[in-house]
């Protein structure tokens, strides 16, 4: 779609899609800035639909992980035997964000499947439909890491002005969802078998990623942490978050394998987005 | 200045999986007069050649009317004008912008209100918020649905969410107007409001492309015609001359 000089929208489209081109790429994924309102405010709506009746809105989100949060640090504690002044703290962080990961990528499964019909009505770069899930989680997680101070004020860890790297490192994870998301979609809108697989493979990751338990606490193993893009993303985000700045290594990882996602997001998208209408 | 600018235009859809594929082969070629032709091609996948080598030129105030069996391609055709199918051959070139006017429905929500639905009907349709709130008195009046607009949309019939299922698709400003059959909602009244709108629309816009099986409705809207059947073109001309094309029922 390209604007002419008189104001008038013109598309031209050739059915030669093996071809891409640079222009093609930069055409496709343009929307991603460009119609970020879009996105935006229909998560918004989203969540303000889910919520609707409801005496805390959205803030259920935040209690319901409070609620978790004082079961997991009264009752819970116990059973595990765990010193709670550390581990809840590190449990609380850890399971915010993989809870934005995880229920990201089990949403993307289905994403493009549900918006099937939208998608053969409307005119819209089907981008915006995975954008929108993210949008969405990401209001959840936003929702959900305001506990998050709280558990600070109950058990303080000693937070310095590294934290505003964890800042970053949210970016980075924010970038990976989208990319990841996108990758998933895509591939489950065309092979269905693949939901029920992806739904096993976030259960793996979250037992091999350093989530309820701690890195330093495995014994044996250390590779799969050191193999574990989960655990990259964890390093960065948690990290910080928890006075813990991750060394440079783990930043280039992290950095490393959004990059190659991210191109690899590009190139499916740009190949495939014209032949999702008919997978639909 | 709007155009459109079809040149051998092809559109295959690759249909069912392995397992669901017999049952759906044998039902269509039991029914050889309905739908495209069915092929196998790329392996084991079979395909509907939807649309087949399809040309043609409209320029500013044509209004083309598409006729054919169920099945002939013209709701594919529609969609492919509307940018939604990519050609798998051929090209396409579109200037102007699409006022789309079918499956005007999709995408409302249930829960929420009349007028939370139109903005988000907006949004899924392109506007930015302020364009939309620019348009929302102006959906308003013409729904007729008064203080119905703050309630969830559950609670309407299904009148009323006709009602305001079309008077947001007519208040999207475009240079070309796609119809998957002409709209007919509502009560008499209402219905004459439709008509009358769907009419100012098409006068007003540079071009038409009405999909409908009421000629007479086509010979009044359309002075070109485009016969479809099998996803080919049986014949492209005046609306009279294509008409005259039809078997006769």
């Amino acid at each position: 779609m390209t604007t002419l000089t008189d104001g008038q929208v013109e598309r031209f489209v050739v059915a030669d899609r093996r071809r891409i081109s640079w222009a093609r790429c930069r055409e496709d994924i343009a929307p991603f800035v460009t119609r970020h309102v879009t996105w935006r405010a229909l998560a918004a709506g989203d969540i303000r639909s889910k919520y609707r009746r409801t005496l805390l809105g959205p803030w259920w989100i935040t209690a319901t992980n409070a609620i978790t949060a004082l079961i997991m640090g009264t009752v819970a504690g116990r059973f595990l035997g765990a010193d709670m002044k550390t581990y809840l703290p590190h449990f609380m962080v850890s399971m915010t964000i993989w809870g934005f990961i995880s229920s990201s990528l089990s949403e993307a499964c289905y994403t493009m499947i549900n918006a099937g019909g939208m998608i053969k009505a409307v005119d819209m770069p089907i981008l915006i439909h995975i954008m929108r899930m993210v949008q969405r989680n990401l209001i959840i997680f936003l929702h959900n890491i305001a506990i998050i101070p709280f558990i600070w004020l109950v058990y303080p860890w000693s937070v310095g002005f590294g934290a505003v790297l964890g800042i970053l490192g949210l970016m980075i994870v924010y970038v990976f969802v989208v990319s990841a998301s996108m990758i998933v979609s895509m591939i489950c809108v065309r092979y269905r078998d693949v939901p029920p697989v992806m739904a096993a493979v976030l259960q793996l990751l979250f037992f091999i990623s350093p989530i309820i338990w701690e890195p330093s606490s495995i014994r044996g193993g250390e590779f799969i942490v050191a193999l574990n893009p989960i655990a990259y993303l964890l390093a960065v985000t948690r990290g910080p978050l928890m006075g813990d700045v991750p060394n440079l290594a783990t930043w280039a990882g992290a950095v490393g394998i959004v990059a190659l996602l991210t191109a690899a997001m590009i190139y499916i998208y740009t190949r495939y987005r014209s032949r999702v209408v008919y997978w639909a | 200045m709007p155009l459109i600018e079809a040149k051998h235009i092809g559109i295959e859809f690759p249909v069912a999986p392995p397992n669901a594929r017999s049952f759906r082969h044998l039902a269509i070629k039991a029914a050889s007069r309905v739908g495209g032709r069915v092929s196998k091609s790329e392996g084991s996948f079979q395909f509907v050649q939807a649309l087949d080598d399809i040309s043609f030129t409209l320029n500013r105030g044509d209004r083309l009317g598409l006729l054919g069996h169920n099945g002939a391609g013209k709701t594919t055709l529609i969609r492919v004008l509307a940018g939604i199918y990519e050609p798998t051959r051929g090209s396409l070139r579109v200037v102007g912008r699409n006022v789309p006017m079918f499956d005007i429905g999709l995408g409302m929500d249930e829960e929420a209100s009349g007028y939370e639905n139109i903005r988000t009907r907006g949004l899924i349709l392109g506007l930015s918020p302020e364009e939309i709130e620019q348009r929302v008195p102006e959906i308003a009046e013409f729904a007729e649905l008064g203080d119905y607009l703050e309630l969830p949309i559950r609670t309407y019939s299904s009148g009323m969410l006709l009602r305001l299922v079309f008077s947001i698709a007519a208040s999207i400003h475009g240079d070309i107007i796609l119809m998957d059959e002409w709209i007919a909602v509502g009560d008499a009244q209402f219905r004459k409001k439709t008509h009358d709108r769907l009419q100012e629309i098409t006068l007003r816009s540079g071009i038409v492309v009405l999909a409908s099986h009421d000629h007479g409705l086509l010979r009044d809207t359309c002075n070109l015609g485009l016969y479809l059947d099998g996803g080919r073109v049986r014949a492209f001309g005046a609306i009279d001359d294509v008409l005259k094309e039809l078997p006769a029922v």
